[in-house]
């Protein structure tokens, strides 16, 4: 790719985020599906954007920066959702609810408010420390269904190179309260193919579930469940990772077949994606405009529900890339140059190329960077958006580099 | 956690129309749920691990069939005036649920469930047979000693005997280029009668165009044929 330019003429040849420095009220008289639906709850958004700057995270960029709603809105929102919806449980959503600075008034306000009504209250993204341990037991009192952790890399090493600031130590001190508070089932999310990914890697996977079961059977006394979930990783566009590709084929089925050999035992349980899917997936999310063709040719082929594994059909976009004269490796499996022009550039989502280029050196140091909230990193947010400074900087209290 | 009991029980009658015939029981059960929580009805919950609101309902309706007489009851934590919660249901009610009465009952009474007796159906068919050969089909049934039939219910086949599920069936009208069947059929812990049951042992099982059900009857209510035939098509 030379170069993207728009194809017509009312289209500006640079499209710009735009951010908003207050949180828009969110939509309170959602439809109410008669079917059991997924996300079958009402949703409230508490917070947008994350401080913490994890390099493999879309989201964790282009929402920057982070901006809460006051508590007395949140509660507002709640009371008037439920009144429309009747629906039984509310989720807080966020990037990260623990980080939302009164998440612990907040969540018992709302407890005491609805005990009668049994209304229950879910955080959908915990951290791994204990006080998120302490907020999960407060939304799961009566009955505790399982905890979700994410370490996303067995490695201290590769959990460095990914800008995940978690230690060992701080995932088993966590699962140690979570088991101590009455748990049996914990969830474990990794990655694998990560940039810089070894074997060892992988096997520190299997080291730290069984220690995360050991330290379960151990203050139990009794039986655990230990899921673990490992996704492939795919590079998405705004990240520090948007250079790298994606594992090929071969390892990758190499390393889930390490895994699924050495995570056998009780207690423990391992999921996985399709390598096929994981494709699929990295095609699409760093992919330029030819592949509207594609998709179209895909689904005439008849590619429908592919997200069903049941459903996927491979082949059908396979053969729409071959019709297309495109290659899926092209896009997915191939380190791109710094300076090669991206089918994204055009696109200002407010953080910088070149913050972006510096954490992906970082990343290749094994260099940790602080969150927004210890130190600014001089993402660019602020420059980018006079409006927003004041929220960005109120946010995290420091001066831009 | 509200720890208190129910004080009151109220029975519901509502109606199940044709924009909600096709979603399932347990559709409804959660509709319901929802429609008791936006009126702010202090509904009364169930103990344990996951307290559920104390909703009963007496039977479930079959996906496609519409009702008009549903029975529900909710048991209360507060005691609400009867005319309270209708007015507070009523801007509740999503297209397609109706409330057509309320009473009083007693807390200790059995559930709805275990007095129910018999349904009343209106069953309308296309007109591929001539009213009297479909009159002779309802003589035969009803004069019938015993009606075998087998049933796969999943993946096994059940063989019983439908007639003593059948109390009452009569042609009641022709009506819009078709036929208007009514049936009293048993619901009941004992046995239930199937309206396609039937309707396969007619051979109009292809025919069936709608089937609404119009009543449910308790225990000690009598089955008196000729009040229902008389009240089969009040308010419908």
């Amino acid at each position: 790719v030379a170069a993207v330019e728009p194809r017509s003429a009312v289209v500006p040849p640079t499209i710009t985020r735009r951010i908003v420095p207050k949180l828009p009220p969110p939509p309170v008289r959602p439809v109410v599906p008669y079917v059991g639906v997924v996300h079958d709850r009402a949703n409230v958004e508490i917070q947008r954007g994350c401080s913490h700057g994890c390099r493999f995270c879309h989201a964790g960029i282009v929402y920057r920066p982070v901006r809460e709603r006051p508590v007395a809105e949140v509660l507002e929102v709640v009371d008037a959702i439920l009144h429309n919806t009747g629906h039984e449980e509310v989720a807080l959503l966020s990037l990260s609810s623990a980080d939302y600075r009164n998440i612990e008034p907040l969540l018992k306000e709302l407890l005491n408010r609805y005990k009668d009504q049994q209304i229950s209250f879910s955080l959908p993204s915990l951290r791994i420390d204990s006080f998120s341990v302490e907020l999960a037991a407060l939304t799961q009192e009566r009955r505790k269904t399982g905890l979700t952790f994410a370490p996303e890399a067995g490695s201290q090493r590769l959990r460095n190179v990914i800008n995940k600031g978690v230690t060992e130590e701080d995932l088993l001190r966590t699962v140690e309260a979570a088991f101590g508070a009455g748990w049996r089932r914990v969830k474990l999310y990794f990655m694998m193919g990560l940039p810089t990914e070894t074997d060892e890697d992988i096997e520190a996977i299997v080291e730290l579930a069984r220690k995360v079961r050991d330290v379960g059977r151990e203050i139990t006394g009794k039986r655990v469940e230990i899921n673990v979930s490992v996704a492939t990783f795919v590079p998405k566009p705004f990240t520090p990772f948007q250079w790298m590709g994606l594992l090929d084929s071969d390892t990758i089925v190499r390393r889930q077949d390490v895994l699924k050999s050495r995570l056998r035992g009780k207690g423990l349980k391992i999921g996985w994606h399709d390598p096929d899917s994981s494709l699929l997936e990295a095609v699409l999310a760093c992919g330029d405009r030819r592949l509207g063709e594609v998709i179209y040719r895909a689904w005439r082929n008849g590619a429908t529900f592919d997200a069903w594994g049941d459903r996927f059909k491979p082949e059908a976009w396979w053969s729409a890339f071959a019709e297309s004269n495109l290659d899926p490796d092209f896009y997915a499996r191939r380190a791109r140059p710094v300076d090669e022009v991206l089918p994204w550039d055009h696109i200002d989502v407010g953080v910088s190329k070149r913050f972006l280029v510096r954490e992906w050196e970082n990343s290749m140091e094994g260099k940790v960077s602080p969150g927004c909230m210890e130190k600014c990193m001089g993402c660019g947010i602020r420059s980018a958006y006079d409006e927003t400074f004041e929220t960005c900087e109120a946010a995290c209290g420091e001066k831009e580099l | 956690v509200s720890e208190a009991g129910p004080v009151q029980r109220v029975r519901l009658t509502f109606s199940k129309g044709e924009e909600v015939k096709y979603i399932s029981h347990l559709a409804v059960m959660r509709a319901w749920e929802r429609i008791i929580r936006r009126a702010e009805l202090p509904v009364a919950y169930s103990h344990g691990f996951n307290p559920r609101p104390k909703l009963a309902f007496a039977s479930a309706l079959s996906v496609g069939y519409t009702g008009r007489a549903e029975v529900l009851d909710v048991e209360l934590g507060r005691q609400v005036e009867l005319r309270a919660i209708l007015k507070r249901l009523a801007p509740q009610l999503p297209e397609g649920f109706t409330v057509a009465a309320i009473q009083e009952m007693p807390l200790r009474a059995p559930s709805a469930q275990s007095q129910l007796r018999y349904a009343v159906y209106r069953v309308s068919l296309d007109a591929q047979l001539p009213a009297d050969v479909l009159q002779a089909g309802l003589d035969r049934l009803l004069s019938a000693a015993e009606l075998p039939r087998q049933r796969t219910v999943k993946g096994k086949v059940r063989r019983y005997d439908l007639r003593p599920l059948v109390c009452e069936l009569w042609y009641h009208s022709s009506r819009g280029g078709g036929h208007v069947l009514g049936m009293v059929l048993a619901n009941s812990s004992t046995g239930t009668g199937r309206v396609d049951e039937v309707a396969g042992e007619l051979g109009v099982l292809e025919d069936l165009r709608a089937v609404e059900r119009t009543q449910l009857l308790f225990e000690g209510e009598p089955v008196d044929p000729d009040s229902i035939k008389r009240s089969f098509f009040e308010g419908g």
